[in-house]
């Protein structure tokens, strides 16, 4: 008799026994998990504790899209990989470790560079993305094609001490959108200002923490427990264990703008 | 006023708390942080004026509280 792939088996449910456990999530929640397909778009600092969470809360199918190879310098607060792995493609090494968490799931692995060519069709696949990136070409990127495809997407950024998290494009249960990136920072950063963690230090816990709230955020969309990140950004400060947030509006002028510029440069 | 200051910002202050003269717009009030922090001016920032992103130039008065965002790069 062929097992019916949407079904949880026994040892699945024993696995997820403890969030089954919770009303708000049950087995329902975890059949929506289960039946779920989530992109995580940089297997780096942010990657790595979401993809860990993503795995081990059951998401049926993940999706990791690095082109980069592990390098010394990012076992500090890169979790899923260390020094056996030096040189070798993220993507692959991540997508071997999560499996070794969660034998049940299904893996994608997307080991190149997110473009204009490939961004489309890579997301497209997806319920959910995550944009765990460390450049602004790529958030906008991620961005753009998102609000193309109607899908929302879990950004989180890092600064030294400092991280921000936001649901963007999302869609609320009464049908309205929720502000996007651009909405948040409208304007193309200039390269030479770009500062990532490769330019500058971070502590590894931060990426720990903004990364598993980005986890957080998505078991949250896709159960429908909660109060989604959304029309705001979340500040989050390491050193003093502030936590503020700011909140914004859709801009669908520059929204309309942007689709018309994704659509030429698409064509 | 006193401007609170995220991320890169900071070191392009030099601090995360700043205080200017009290300008009666957030025009001026740019103008104003650029003339007293002219390394502002090399980084993209959104203004909050009482943790509501400023979509317009609005008016402000000193009790307003302003924080000065940039987005964060790094992941």
């Amino acid at each position: 008799m062929q097992e019916d792939k949407n079904m949880l088996s026994k040892d699945e449910i024993s696995r997820y026994s403890k969030q089954i456990q919770l009303t708000e999530v049950g087995l329902n929640g975890q059949e929506k998990l289960h039946a779920a397909k989530v992109l995580v778009i940089g297997a780096g600092g942010l990657g790595c504790p979401a993809l860990q969470y993503l795995a081990i809360a059951g998401i049926g199918t993940i999706g990791i899209v690095d082109f980069d190879l592990v390098d010394l310098s990012n076992l500090q607060r890169q979790i899923l990989f260390n020094h056996n792995d030096i040189g070798k493609p993220k993507a692959i090494i991540a997508s071997i470790k999560i499996k070794e968490l969660n034998p049940h799931i299904s893996v994608d692995i997307f080991n190149e560079k997110l473009n204009k060519n490939n961004a489309s069709k890579i997301i497209s696949g997806f319920d959910i993305i995550l944009d765990c990136t460390d450049n602004f070409n790529t958030r906008y990127l991620i961005n753009d094609t998102c609000v193309s495809l109607n899908k929302s997407f879990v950004y989180g950024g890092i600064y030294k001490f400092e991280g921000q998290l936001s649901v963007f494009n999302y869609t609320n249960r009464d049908g309205i959108k929720g502000p996007t990136y651009r909405c948040a920072f409208p304007e193309i950063e200039n390269d030479e200002t770009i500062i990532n963690c490769t330019t500058t230090g971070v502590i590894g816990t931060l990426p720990g923490i903004i990364g598993t709230m980005q986890a957080n955020e998505v078991i949250k969309l896709i159960t429908g427990i909660g109060k989604v990140c959304s029309g705001k950004i979340l500040m989050y400060n390491a050193l003093d264990n502030s936590m503020i947030e700011i909140i914004m509006t859709r801009n669908e002028d520059k929204i309309t703008k942007m689709l018309k510029l994704y659509g030429t440069q698409k064509a | 006023m006193q401007i609170k200051l995220f991320g890169v910002l900071q070191e392009a202050a030099g601090g995360s708390l700043i205080e200017i003269e009290a300008t009666p717009d957030l025009v001026s009030l740019k103008e104003k942080l650029i003339i007293n922090f002219p390394m502002l001016n090399y980084y993209n920032f959104q203004i909050a004026v009482n943790q509501v992103k400023a979509e317009t130039n609005l008016t402000i008065s000193e009790t307003d509280e302003i924080a000065l965002l940039p987005p964060y790069a790094g992941g």
